[in-house]
């Protein structure tokens, strides 16, 4: 199931052509030259990136982020990005210095979600469920 | 007006170095079989062949990339002085042969002397040419690591005076404040870094970027060392922290020596060679310190690509990469990676 594809289009949805996309610049690579195989080798990785992240469902996280939010006691409704700058400057404050333990938990969990979709596998088995 | 788009075009840049060589060597040289090397993190790197009779001598062109303003690198006549004074003293690098001029048309950079070999790191590691050299990598480098760290950093005018000498932890946490981009974990990092920062004890002279990708190796061991970029002044536990970094070892995470070996092998061979002990405990927080650094140098590749700056897919991936070297970073603040 693809989670942010608009669903109206016609077929190949969004995940199929990203994977046209791969699988000829990956008939490409033996052919090409050092320098431009490892690019040919990072475009194929960006590709996967982006695969993912359209399969991934919105929600995937959302316990660990709601416990960062709990940290903050901040009752304002913030975007994602304002969220993060705020938890930024009150760990750079020292705020949240009593708390470093379960910081580092909820912190690994958060990273977590981002690693799902950069590199699923790098992940130990705890951290991915 | 020279512009990276100009530098992009193959056949400007062989003119260009054409010009240039020939103002050096005489109108009776030619230029050859030039190609771009890895666009690397601050220095373009241009191949070539200066032709004369039948004796072709192979060169590199390395040419700044990054605004000096927004750079954490050296400036290219500062690394070009370094690449002088540890030629001058031993140390296996590229020979530095001249700096470029405003004439020359090509930017900021310099030439030295190419030198054949392997570097990329997994191959080092893991290819069977190389496998039985690995101990060989490893003492070479605690020995190289040795005599440098002995060479007077007064040498090079400015060394001393970077943040990085002075305030190793202040100038990481100045660079990933120019981005503006949240990262709650490097946050956490720094946080960590400065309650449990050691003493650092004498400033000595540092590559900076010492590791395994940065050299060029042969099937006899390690020709010379690359990107001295980094270099500055500091605890020599820094530059083995750094070697030691989780990042560095490639998929083999068991050997925490540059891929190469254990710590323990590796730091014995750098006390035999300096005569100086090994602080154990500063060099694993010298780890984590290099952990967090590099997260902030791929976010730093990742704001080239979307600034325009340096456009490539290996930068664009430098963003994504930030995560996996966070998901490290806790991990081992955790003690749950070593």
């Amino acid at each position: 199931m693809i989670w942010s594809a608009r669903m109206f289009n016609d077929p190949p949805n969004a995940s199929e052509l990203l994977l046209t996309v791969r699988e000829y610049i990956e008939q490409l690579l033996p052919d090409l030259e050092r320098q431009d195989k490892y690019h040919g080798l990072c475009c194929t990785y960006l590709l996967d990136v982006v695969m993912r992240e359209l399969e991934e469902p919105p929600n995937i996280g959302d316990h660990s982020n709601n416990a960062l939010k709990a940290l903050l006691n901040n009752k304002d409704e913030l975007s994602e990005t304002e969220f993060m700058s705020s938890l930024c400057a009150s760990i750079r404050r020292g705020d949240q210095d009593g708390n470093l333990d379960r910081l580092l938990i909820l912190l690994t969990s958060h990273v977590s979600k981002k690693v799902r979709v950069s590199n699923p596998d790098y992940l130990d088995t705890k951290d991915y469920l | 007006m020279v512009t990276m788009q100009n530098y992009d075009n193959i056949e400007y840049l062989s003119e260009t170095i054409r010009v240039c060589i020939k103002r050096r060597f005489g109108d009776d040289c030619e230029i050859a079989n030039i190609a771009l090397a890895t666009l690397g993190g601050s220095n373009r790197t241009v191949l070539f062949n200066v032709v004369r009779g039948s004796y072709p001598l192979r060169l590199v062109l390395r040419q700044e990339t990054v605004p000096s303003e927004y750079s954490p690198f050296l400036p290219s006549d500062m690394q070009y002085r370094v690449l002088e004074v540890v030629y001058e003293h031993g140390i296996p690098v590229p020979r530095p042969l001249f700096e470029l001029e405003a004439a020359d048309n090509l930017g900021q950079g310099y030439v030295v002397t190419a030198v054949p070999g392997e570097t990329l790191p997994k191959r080092l590691i893991n290819s069977a040419e190389y496998v039985t050299m690995r101990a060989r990598f490893l003492q070479q480098s605690a020995e190289i690591l040795a005599k440098l760290h002995t060479i007077d950093h007064v040498l090079v005018p400015g060394l001393s005076a970077l943040q990085e000498s002075s305030d190793p932890l202040g100038a990481q946490i100045a660079l990933y404040d120019r981005y503006g981009e949240p990262h709650p974990a490097i946050e956490f990092a720094f946080r960590y870094l400065a309650k449990y920062e050691p003493e650092h004890g004498a400033k000595n002279f540092l590559h900076g970027d010492f590791r395994n990708g940065n050299m060029i190796v042969g099937t006899e061991g390690i020709r010379v060392l690359l990107d001295w970029e980094c270099a500055h002044t500091g605890s020599v536990m820094e530059e083995i922290g750094w070697f030691c970094a989780r990042s560095w070892r490639f998929g083999r995470v068991d050997l925490a020596a540059g891929g190469f070996g254990d710590r323990e092998t590796f730091y014995r061979a750098y006390e035999k060679a300096s005569g100086n002990l090994v602080d154990r405990e500063s060099s694993r927080w010298w780890e984590i310190f290099g952990v967090m650094r590099w997260a902030i140098y791929n976010i730093m590749q990742s704001h080239g690509h979307l600034s325009r700056e340096r456009r490539s897919p290996a930068f664009a991936a430098c963003g994504r990469n930030t995560g996996i070297i966070e998901y490290d970073l806790l991990k081992i603040i955790a003690k749950e990676f070593d």
